[in-house]
């Protein structure tokens, strides 16, 4: 796209991107080591998602900050506007995610151990890998306003919600049957209602992409 | 304008100025007292007695929010005004004659930002009753005080849309550009 006839403008938009690229990096991590944490039980690997959790509250904080200084000088239209809305709304989206990994990291410290041979491991394990998968193409189409990306990673939005479903159920059985397991189920599912959440945050910031490329918002995967 | 083709030849010139009031970047009052500026066009088009005129007088300079600071003082030059003050007599004596179309090129291009702001309350309550033209460079201002937005570019008609798609989501990409400060 043409420059601005403002180099300034130019530069705190470009600013701002890199700002928000750097978040979604930092909210991708911060998932990754959470389930980390979660999985060996490193305690030491949860401190340390806790103190990144305060990085991307500051990045978020941040980028609010820059947004509004460039909403009050530049009057922005069009796609800077929706550039300016889309980030925002996105960065919200980031932020919660840290909330979300913040979270599961917790369960770390207070489980003894996390029984890998339980069988709704390879269940959460799969969520896991679909949310995260979802979050990063999530970034990636907003990185490349790759709207086709966004759409079909909104759809894959289903295949995490089953994977939910599925945790749930295993978790629920196995309290059924071994009431000593309850805390380490109940755990389970806070972890899987997390991961749950993370992906429907990597959903919103697709819609924001569709959005932002088109100036339409789309909500339940209807286009307004 | 009204399925008229306002260029054709047989048109009347007069009747169709006096459907269309017009007000220019520049307040441009006559050199006469506040009412005279109202009453002009008044006396000119219409018939009225004397009562009649002052109530018009009174009416339009309502309109144009003008009133209340004037009306001790409607005998004095219309040149002693402020330059916001001007231009809102200048649109109290365009509407005085009820025109169809207001047609308000850059009127506010000239003010100081509060007068401006005064102008543009004037717009938004004036759009219920004309349809209200205005050419504006000020691309904010457009935003602001219209409902539809046409931009315009070397004389050629780019993009006309609601004013929410022009400043949101234009098709086109020379609209884009230009309000989103691109165009070199």
């Amino acid at each position: 796209m043409q420059k601005h006839i403002s180099g300034a403008y130019d530069t705190e938009l470009e600013d701002l991107k890199t700002t928000f690229t750097e978040l979604g990096g930092l909210a991708e991590r911060q998932v990754t080591d959470a389930i980390q944490a979660f999985f060996t039980n490193d305690s030491e690997l949860a401190a340390s998602v806790k103190n990144t959790e305060l990085q991307i509250n500051r990045y978020a904080m941040e980028l609010d900050k820059r947004a509004e200084y460039v909403i009050a000088r530049r009057q922005p239209a069009a796609t800077d506007l929706r550039l300016l809305v889309s980030i925002l709304k996105s960065s919200t989206d980031l932020e919660r995610v840290g909330d979300e990994s913040e979270r599961i990291a917790k369960f770390a410290d207070r489980l003894s151990v996390y029984d890998a041979n339980r069988p709704y491991h390879d269940v959460l394990d799969e969520l896991h890998t679909g949310v995260t998968k979802a979050l990063r193409e999530s970034l990636d189409s907003f990185a490349r306003l790759d709207v086709e990306q966004a759409l079909q990673t909104i759809a894959s939005d289903r295949e995490i919600d089953s994977l939910y479903d599925a945790v749930v159920k295993h978790a629920t059985k196995e309290m059924k049957q071994v009431t000593k397991r309850v805390t380490n189920a109940l755990a389970v599912l806070w972890v899987a209602r997390s991961l749950e959440r993370i992906g429907d945050h990597a959903k919103n910031i697709c819609q924001t992409v569709v959005y932002l490329v088109h100036g339409q918002m789309i909500i339940h995967n209807v286009f307004e | 304008m009204n399925g008229l083709e306002i260029h054709d030849q047989e048109v009347d010139v007069a009747q169709l100025r006096r459907q269309v009031g017009m007000v220019f970047q520049r307040p441009n009052p006559f050199p006469k007292s506040v009412y005279e500026n109202v009453a002009y066009g008044l006396r000119i088009g219409e018939k009225l007695s004397k009562s009649e005129l002052d109530d018009r007088v009174e009416q339009s300079l309502k309109r144009a929010a003008l009133w209340d600071e004037v009306h001790d003082r409607l005998n004095d030059s219309a040149l002693g005004l402020s330059g916001g003050q001007q231009q809102r007599l200048v649109i109290a004596r365009a509407i005085a004659v009820e025109p169809s179309v207001l047609l308000l090129d850059e009127p506010a291009s000239a003010l100081d930002p509060i007068s401006t702001l005064k102008i543009e309350e004037l717009i938004a309550e004036l759009k219920s009753r004309y349809t209200i033209v205005i050419v504006t460079h000020n691309m904010q201002q457009a935003a602001r005080v219209s409902d539809f937005t046409a931009f315009l570019y070397l004389g050629k008609l780019i993009e006309y849309d609601s004013t929410l798609k022009m400043f949101t989501n234009p098709t086109e990409s020379k609209t884009e550009d230009y309000v989103t400060g691109r165009y070199g």
